[in-house]
């Protein structure tokens, strides 16, 4: 199936038009005008659209691009059902076509939320693919009665349970005084911080190398920061910054001072009391 | 534009108060330095009763230029002065604190200790 359609979209109003220059080989009857121009009601169908984009993880981003999906008057039901019949085919031809779909929103946001958006986004992809099983990808479908999973999923809770992961990982080689920080209010550039003390540069290579391996198997994230270890050893994982600390210079450069309106995240092994044989 | 017997300002509480660019660290025969580049720099002036004296040679991390820097969005950045922060050999920032505001750009020059310590980044 052969598809072209360039379309220019007002958004804001119900009424969008269009222009689509639509081709199939089977279905000469509907569309023997090569092109034709077409006006169209798709609040419904936008919805839709927006649904699908959601459930495949694109992100509704940019301005104006070719809608995806047009009908006209006189092909109304024909194409309609066309459409019911094998949607997902044609979503998947037009999507590689075109790439992903975007409509203008009127809460526009700034490029660097748009930024962090995308980064939010991405993880909790990465949460998905461990936790949804290969059933409900295959599942999902337009329609109000199969919500995606993606959406169910609340979104920042899947980059916190990365930060707190990993703060367990530190606690797990007796990294001291962890404390995970919860900094997007504050700064715009990341959302998590870890705060740790390590008493030996050994222990905080221990720490690192942990760590990374867990970003690195689990979530495939590779961080930039510190090779070797430091008296500040810093990993930047993008969302989630690790600060692995000597005494002294903990003390010193006293983040969580600087950092003192952030919110504190409570660790689930700080509230147990810790386990003694 | 940072360059040889350049002097800069130092946007960090480690007790130098002005520099003077004696060498930039980078290719062999490398002629200025910008944002987020090393030098090399001898410290004229220093708050007394500081860990940092006069006279001495210490590494620094360009965060300011009067010379613009240009993004790729097309976003131009220009600051008032040229303004280093003064690290170790390790590439900790010697003070505690930075004063001003720094480019992003930092971050993705593996600077994220400087960018975690200032109060505003652009």
């Amino acid at each position: 199936m052969a598809v072209c359609s360039t379309t220019t979209l007002s958004i804001g109003g119900s009424v969008f038009s269009g222009q689509l220059r639509h081709w199939e080989p089977n279905e000469s009857k509907l569309f023997q005008k090569p092109r034709s121009r077409f006006r169209w009601l798709c609040l419904n169908d936008l919805h839709l659209l927006r649904f699908r984009t959601k459930t495949l993880n694109f992100n509704p981003r940019g301005s104006l691009l070719p809608s995806l999906y047009a009908y006209g008057k006189e092909a109304d039901d024909a194409f309609l059902s066309k459409v019911n019949e094998d949607t997902d085919e044609m979503f998947d031809d037009l999507m590689k076509k075109y790439g992903e779909v975007v409509f203008r929103k009127n809460d526009r946001k700034s490029p660097s939320a748009e930024l962090d958006d995308d980064a939010e986004s991405l993880s909790s992809f990465l949460q998905l693919n461990k936790v949804v099983p290969s059933s409900l990808h295959t599942s999902w479908s337009i329609g109000p009665s199969k919500v995606p999973y993606a959406l169910l999923v609340p979104k920042v809770p899947a980059i916190s349970v990365v930060a707190v992961e990993m703060a367990k990982v530190a606690s797990d080689v007796k990294a001291a005084d962890i404390r995970v920080l919860f900094v997007k209010p504050l700064v715009y550039w990341t959302r998590f911080f870890i705060i740790a003390t390590a008493f030996s540069r050994p222990q905080i290579d221990a720490i690192g190398s942990r760590i990374r391996d867990l970003a690195e198997k689990k979530y495939g994230k590779v961080p930039s920061g510190d090779a070797k270890p430091n008296s500040w050893t810093l990993l930047d994982f993008g969302d989630v910054v690790v600060h692995i600390f000597l005494p002294q210079q903990r003390a010193f450069y006293n983040l969580e001072e600087f950092y003192g309106n952030a919110t504190l995240i409570e660790l689930p092994s700080e509230t147990q009391p810790p386990f003694h044989t | 534009m940072i360059q040889p017997q350049t002097h800069l300002n130092v946007a960090d509480n480690s007790g130098a108060r002005e520099l003077m660019c004696i060498r930039v660290i980078g290719a062999s025969n490398r002629r200025y330095a910008h944002i987020g580049d090393v030098i090399v720099a001898v410290i004229k002036e220093a708050v007394p009763n500081t860990p940092l004296e006069r006279s001495e040679v210490i590494r620094a991390v360009i965060v300011r230029t009067r010379k613009e820097l240009k993004r790729d969005n097309g976003m131009i950045i220009r600051y008032d002065d040229n303004a280093a922060v003064v690290i170790d050999q390790e590439g900790n920032p010697k003070g505690t604190r930075i004063f001003g505001a720094i480019a992003r750009e930092l971050r993705q020059l593996n600077f994220t200790k400087i960018v975690s310590l200032a109060p505003e980044v652009l």
